[in-house]
């Protein structure tokens, strides 16, 4: 089979022969067309933010994401607007932790063992806290201050015997990790408000996952 | 879980084998939030077009977040739903481990266009990391 075989068969009948070669050629040629609609797409698959909700009287923000957790660092960038100051008037309420994202580690519930950022209007600043449970005891704490209107850097970073809780450039802080598995499924926590008052009124707050 | 994981397959792979009417390898190429990732799968196909097999996707370049940078392996499970003339469509779901201790499962919808007899080309649309990923296929019978 020559390619004078084919331009003989286009000549005579003006069209290529129906043929596997051919076939395949036209297969290559789809192929090559989308490999550069993939590959040379300059637009972003999808904005990576989210706006999560919590709305006046609730716990649990919108929209409820369902996302495991693909390596052994979680970073974001979060941004808290006004609606993150909010009275409680009682101060054992005030300084309950609202959780703002993290992860179940590998086969955990919640509450055995997890790692999180949380958050409280408190002495009138927002001030982020690690919060996590180790073999089902809490463990609190205090990471740093943000300000409202911008958006700041928080990673975790799950490392053999520890959480790293990083908040922008600021003095990483370190949590023993539990006994637990290492392979399995960690799943993401998402916006909480509470402790054990809900949310006074609708809280609004910008999560851009870094992948 | 590993290991409970690794007994599944095998029994699966065994079940699917030994009604298998041919294999499938396909080289991947899937553009996901993370980036893009490349690599390849061997699908067990049997009469009925049910598929079952193993994958491998890596990206080249580490994403800021990492998260792509790990290779993404495990079981492939492809169930027909509609076939059309050359046009098949199949529910398509992966389930693996990323970076060694990540498991992830990726549900998706593929679309199959035959080309020849033995090559035909793949367009999966499946979720990964909970975002719509688009993935390129060549199958190629063996």
């Amino acid at each position: 089979m020559t390619l004078n075989y084919f331009k003989t068969v286009y000549r005579i009948e003006g069209r290529f022969p129906n043929h596997p070669i051919v076939k395949v050629v036209v297969a290559i040629y789809i192929a090559a067309i989308a490999i550069a609609f993939i590959l040379l797409g300059c637009e972003p698959a999808v904005d990576p933010t989210r706006q999560f909700l919590v709305r006046k009287g609730e716990h649990y923000a919108s929209p409820k994401v369902s996302e495991s957790l693909q390596s052994n660092t979680l970073a974001f960038d979060a941004r808290f607007n006004e609606s993150a100051i909010y009275n409680l008037g009682d101060n054992s309420l005030q300084s309950d932790k609202n959780k703002l994202m993290g992860f179940c580690d590998c086969n955990s519930m919640v509450h055995e063992n997890s790692a999180r950022f949380a958050w409280q209007w408190f002495n009138n600043q927002l001030e982020i806290y690690a919060y996590c449970y180790v073999n089902g005891t809490r463990m609190e704490q205090f990471v740093g201050v943000v300000q409202l209107n911008e958006y700041n850097h928080y990673q975790i970073e799950r490392n053999n015997d520890a959480y790293v809780f990083t908040l922008n450039n600021e003095p990483s802080v370190a949590i023993k990790r539990g006994g637990t598995c290492n392979a399995g499924l960690y799943y993401k926590l998402w916006p909480y408000f509470g402790g054990h008052i809900a949310a006074p009124h609708d809280v609004i707050i910008d999560i851009k996952t870094i992948y | 879980m590993k290991k409970f994981l690794h007994l599944l397959f095998t029994l699966s792979m065994m079940a699917v084998a030994a009604k298998a009417q041919h294999v499938l390898a396909s080289p991947i190429i899937e553009k996901t939030i993370a980036g893009n990732q490349y690599g390849g799968q061997l699908l067990l196909e049997t009469k009925s077009q049910w598929g079952f097999g193993v994958f491998y996707l890596k990206s080249l370049q580490r994403s800021e977040g990492g998260q792509s940078y790990y290779p993404f392996y495990g079981a492939s499970l492809n169930a027909p739903l509609i076939k059309s003339g050359k046009i098949h469509f199949f529910l398509n779901v992966r389930a693996g481990f990323v970076n060694t201790n990540f498991f992830v499962i990726a549900p998706g919808f593929e679309t199959r266009l035959a080309v020849t007899k033995s090559v035909s080309l793949s367009l999966l649309s499946s979720i990964r990391m909970q975002s719509p990923s688009t993935a390129l296929r060549i199958n190629i019978k063996l």
